[in-house]
């Protein structure tokens, strides 16, 4: 976790991204660059956050936490958002956030940006869209795991992570995958050897690699295709 | 209308007076009577809703047309979550369960009043946590709750809502809590009966003795009902 000199700092968020120059230049001294490694836990459900994370590259796992300490996966956030809603609305995080694919983010620490937060401007209503946008996923999150078969949601699963690392080919345990849908290993082992045998994805010494993102998708639920829409109409 | 406390939309009542007054004269009272729509998912909104009694859900809705509650409002919270957030348009259902009275505003008075700095903004951004909360907890709640469970914090957040220990109530309005369940809900409030934390008589139910109704109640009341004292101004 080595803060970096500004000049390197990378644009991959877009949120960041979509910032007017003047609001970027005024955030930019304010932000710094870190790297999390897989499963580390950013905030625990309850807590109040002391920093914001802009997602540049990887993704970050909202959970929900059942009393026996089991973890539901509610939503995810990619390079096309951030960890920190509850700084911009006053309060704390009801879930736990983890990281689920190894991150790379700018953090900024709450003062700063509720004060940029509190001038309006493009960055307070690009805010709110968000928190918007990700309470929707949240929504689809429900519906999917009343609904859907545990086929149909690691088929969006493995989109949804294949989007935010814009490749087809990523490093991915069975208890990695376990951890976010919550299902027991085995059901999930079963399917995805089912998914393999109709030649959709490959896999195997901790790498996953998607053939046909096509026949993919149109295995996956229609919450990928809900959620994603959602975002693209953010930008 | 009356500014009595117990006839006050509660994030209201929180706000200094010059606020409030501020928001009343831009908004005017309304009734609902039980299943009216006031949001349809994925379509625009025209209102905010301060609740002063009453109780609205709010719905997903699948490709089916099935429902899931994803959270309750009474006059503890208010209706427009979606119009602070910019997002035109609503991710889902809102329905009147218990006939309701609320101040409503125009969507884009009721923004120019929250974009202003102060209480009301303030109180209204916070009051996205139990949004959130009710959420997150209707996913666990499917998972991992029991009906009987579910709908023992079904009867305490009505009775809460209408701050009554007896109220009406139809099997229908319970089945969307349970969708899946429907069949089940009998069963599960013969089981309440019988350990003598309700009593039913017609459509009456009244709950005999909440103490053991709340611990019968699977955790998602208790978490929702602090959320709710958290986020209070």
């Amino acid at each position: 976790m080595n803060p970096t000199d500004d000049s390197t700092i990378p644009l991959n968020n877009r949120l960041l991204a979509a910032l007017p120059r003047d609001e970027y230049e005024r955030l930019l001294p304010r932000l710094e660059l870190v790297r999390f490694p897989r499963n580390r836990v950013i905030y625990e459900a309850g807590d109040a956050m002391s920093y914001a994370y802009f997602v540049s590259s990887g993704i970050a796992s909202l959970l929900a936490i059942t009393e026996n300490g089991q973890t539901i996966d509610i939503s995810m956030i990619g390079n096309e958002g951030f960890v920190g809603i509850p700084i911009i609305l006053h309060s704390r995080t009801p879930c736990r956030i983890m990281i689920h694919m190894p991150c790379e983010a700018m953090r900024i620490e709450a003062k700063p940006l509720l004060l940029e937060f509190h001038r309006g401007g493009q960055m307070q209503k690009l805010r709110l869209r968000y928190a918007g946008a990700l309470y929707e996923q949240s929504v689809q999150s429900a519906v999917s795991h009343s609904l859907h078969s545990i086929k149909q949601r690691l088929c969006r699963y493995l989109m949804v992570v294949s989007d935010s690392l814009r490749s087809d080919s990523f490093e991915l345990t069975q208890e990695d995958i376990a951890l976010m849908l919550g299902h027991e290993r085995n059901r999930l082992t079963l399917n995805a050897g089912e998914l393999k045998s109709k030649g959709l994805i490959e896999y195997g010494r901790g790498r996953i690699r998607i053939i046909d993102r096509e026949g993919l998708e149109a295995a996956a639920c229609e919450c990928y295709r809900i959620v994603k829409d959602s975002i693209a109409g953010m930008f | 209308m009356s500014t009595s406390e117990n006839s006050q939309n509660r994030l209201l009542a929180a706000l200094p007076r010059d606020e409030y007054d501020q928001l009343l004269s831009r908004s005017e009272l309304v009734r609902f009577r039980k299943n009216r729509i006031l949001y349809e998912a994925g379509e625009g909104i025209q209102y905010a809703y301060f609740p002063t009694s009453g109780m609205a859900s709010l719905l997903a809705i699948t490709e089916n047309g099935s429902t899931i509650e994803i959270g309750t409002v009474g006059k503890e919270g208010y209706i427009g979550d979606p119009i602070l957030h910019h997002l035109g348009i609503t991710a889902y259902r809102v329905t009147v369960q218990m006939p309701m009275t609320a101040l409503r505003i125009k969507a884009d008075e009721f923004l120019v009043e929250a974009n202003r700095q102060g209480p009301l903004r303030e109180q209204l951004l916070r009051y996205a946590l139990v949004v959130e909360t009710q959420l997150v907890q209707a996913v666990v709640c499917t998972l991992t709750h029991t009906v009987e469970q579910r709908l023992a914090r079904r009867l305490l957040v009505m009775s809460d809502c209408l701050e009554a220990d007896t109220f009406e109530v139809t099997q229908e309005q319970l089945s969307l809590i349970l969708d899946r369940h429907r069949n089940r809900i009998s069963a599960a409030g013969i089981v309440l009966r019988e350990m003598g934390l309700i009593e039913i008589a017609r459509s009456q139910l009244r709950i005999a003795n909440r103490q053991a109704l709340e611990q019968a109640a699977c955790e998602c009341y208790s978490i929702v009902t602090k959320t709710n004292d958290l986020v209070r101004l």
